[in-house]
């Protein structure tokens, strides 16, 4: 479902009630919320491609400005520049984002709409300041960081940072971050266990409650959660298959007391498996399907989907450029 | 039967089918074959095929021929595929083997006995690469299984062919009476599920287990048909067990276990489960430890341990 111009304008107007803090002089007059963001692609020869230029938001009144303070690429250890795209994130809100500063590569936060960044303390990072292992999570209201480590930084706890206060949280290192919760107030955590299974934990931030369990097969196996505000309630998104035409499915999980929904199918393809989903405050999921090949422009949509029925309405929708080199949705 | 490929590429050997252990193969009157090998020898590039005929190593350490065993699989074209040895099992208690007749037939060969060679259409017309065969504890009956095709269940004094298996699920093995099959397959929403079916191929049992139980390695049935086990290697191993009509976890037992990798594993009493265990060792000969698990107390004893030949290019062990 498209919006109708009607519709847009109104989305529009009810934008206008944030704060209209414009520093940056690409930004325009009212302060819109962020959708994605995206950076392009160049070509290094025939067979490679890298990152260049900035980083692009796209924001909801359809304009796309450019943050210029963030970083096309990370680094390593000893300050060298990768080939990977630099860190950025956007809240599920769209108000705020999150990016390696260019130049010093340190993680900033700021409003979509621009005006001072907030940086965050060096030990947001591992020792030496490298970004190239990092994952980088915004909470749905902007308040909080999320970095994790992969790769050569896995043995690094995952950190959740205060933005306000630059207070610092460090979860177990063995523990895998998938998210924070729909109100911010606890992170999501996978964890491998030594008998090979896969562990979900719910961290609550402010007293370091957890909620712990050996989830069944279909939640283990799930390619992404969505942690309620309770702490407790996790909806698995179970991968759609093209190949059999198996059509994506959410299961609603307990922490607390293993209960396993029947599930839903949603109204989606196989190839519409949504990501980046979130809980909405009337206990629906939001979440986004962007199906499509790399190179091709590729419309992005915005769904709530009820996890009773699977009934699926849009909210938004916009294009992806194909000259991406990728890209990060508000919430992803 | 995917681990125990892993484990034979691991030991820096090629996969074959391997036959569960079996209890009275360590208690055997006569002699009994331990495993079956076939040699390894340099090719040009640095590599190694199977050459010669298959030998079988017995428990008194003698060796015997198999002079009629196809000992290089055949490609669907007829050629020979080189690498790819022609598939093998020994049963559990080390005294049949079943393997491919240099004509292609499918054969079970009983020791000091005969040999009994099924019919020309007891195979479905598949390449011999994609053959794998298992013979039940006992040798009573034999699962042939086709890359996808349905697995067929044989009973071996007959050559008669019993049932057939979905083939698109994955063979686990007989359960420790030979009665039933085991087999692993995936529900709608990419669970892994397992399902019992008797040697008839009805589907007697199905469910979709804990993640422990198919996130390590293959998984014995028990007599009873409806008893799973797996053992948890790695620093804390436990034997875990399970019970596919009431969809329960029923044991988790903290074991003291030798050092190696899966081979296998079988029910091979109503409370005991045989593992065989493999280290592989570089250049030195792997070693197979094979341990029996009570599984009422945890209690392990080791049974047998024995070096592979060192020039192996493949090897299948039976339970002796």
């Amino acid at each position: 479902m498209r919006h109708t111009s009607a519709k847009a304008a109104l989305l529009a107007v009810a934008a206008l009630g944030g704060t209209v803090a414009l520093t940056t002089p690409a930004s325009a007059t009212a302060a819109s919320p962020a959708r994605a963001a995206w950076i392009k692609s160049c070509a290094i020869d025939d067979y490679s491609t890298e990152p260049c230029g900035h980083w692009r938001l796209m924001l909801r009144d359809g304009r796309t400005v450019i943050v210029a303070g963030a970083a096309t690429t990370r680094v390593d250890r000893s300050g060298a520049k990768s080939g990977t795209e630099g860190l950025f994130a956007i809240s599920a809100d769209g108000r705020w984002i999150a990016y390696e500063r260019a130049g010093d590569h340190r993680l900033v936060v700021r409003r979509s709409a621009g005006g001072a960044v907030t940086v965050l303390p060096k030990a947001a990072l591992p020792r030496g300041g490298s970004t190239l292992s990092a994952d980088l999570t915004l909470s749905p209201r902007g308040d909080k960081v999320l970095v994790d480590f992969t790769d050569e930084d896995a043995g690094e706890p995952a950190r959740v940072v205060t933005v306000a206060t630059g207070a610092i949280t460090r979860i177990n290192a063995k523990e895998v971050a998938q998210g924070f919760s729909a109100d911010g107030d606890e992170v999501l955590t996978t964890r491998y266990r030594s008998d090979n299974t896969t562990e979900l934990i719910s961290h609550r931030l402010g007293d370091g409650g957890v909620f712990r369990r050996v989830p069944p097969q279909v939640v283990a196996n799930a390619i992404g959660f969505a942690l309620a505000a309770d702490g407790k309630t996790v909806a698995a998104v179970v991968e759609g298959y093209p190949d059999t035409g198996a059509k994506p499915r959410v299961r609603v999980y307990d922490l607390e007391t293993g209960a396993l929904s029947a599930g839903v199918t949603l109204a989606l393809g196989p190839a519409y498996t949504p990501y980046a989903a979130r809980w909405t405050g009337d206990g629906r999921l939001t979440a986004v399907v962007s199906p499509g090949e790399e190179g091709k422009s590729v419309v992005a949509r915005v769904l709530t989907t009820d996890v009773e029925t699977g009934a699926v309405t849009y909210q938004d929708r916009f294009i992806l450029n194909k000259q991406r080199y990728t890209y990060t949705v508000a919430g992803g | 039967m995917k681990q125990k490929i892993v484990a034979a590429v691991a030991a820096g050997l090629a996969a074959v089918t391997l036959a569960p252990a079996a209890a009275q193969a360590h208690q055997h009157d006569h002699d009994s074959v331990r495993y079956a090998s076939v040699k390894a020898c340099k090719v040009k590039d640095g590599g190694t095929k199977p050459c010669g005929g298959w030998r079988l190593i017995m428990h008194s350490g003698e060796r015997m021929g198999l002079p009629d065993a196809q000992v290089v699989a055949r490609n669907a074209d007829g050629s020979s595929s080189i690498y790819v040895t022609s598939p093998i099992s020994v049963s559990g208690d080390g005294q049949k083997i079943a393997y491919l007749t240099k004509k292609g037939r499918l054969a079970v060969r009983t020791l000091g006995g005969g040999v009994r060679v099924f019919a020309a259409n007891a195979l479905p017309h598949v390449p011999q690469t994609g053959i794998g065969l298992t013979l039940s504890d006992d040798g009573a009956r034999l699962a042939a299984t086709f890359e996808g095709r349905g697995t067929r269940a044989y009973d071996t004094a007959t050559g008669e062919r019993l049932g057939t298996v979905p083939g698109d699920e994955e063979l686990q093995g007989f359960s420790a009476d030979g009665d039933e099959v085991l087999t692993r397959d995936s529900d709608a929403e990419n669970s892994a599920e397992l399902a019992v079916y008797g040697d008839d191929g009805r589907e007697q049992r199905r469910a979709t287990p804990p993640q422990v139980m198919v996130a390590n390695g293959a998984v014995a049935l028990n007599a009873d048909g409806h008893t799973a086990a797996v053992v948890v290697l790695g620093k804390k191993p436990k034997l875990v067990t399970y019970d596919l009509d009431s969809d329960q976890i029923t044991a988790k037992l903290p074991v003291k276990l030798p050092s190696g990798d899966l081979n296998m594993i079988d029910w091979t009493g109503g409370t005991q489960v045989t593992l065989h265990l493999t280290e592989s060792r570089d250049d030195r000969p792997t070693i197979m430890r094979i341990v029996q698990i009570d599984a009422a107390t945890g209690a392990v004893k080791l049974r047998d341990t024995y070096k592979v030949l060192a020039d192996s290019y493949v090897f299948a062990a039976c339970g002796g």
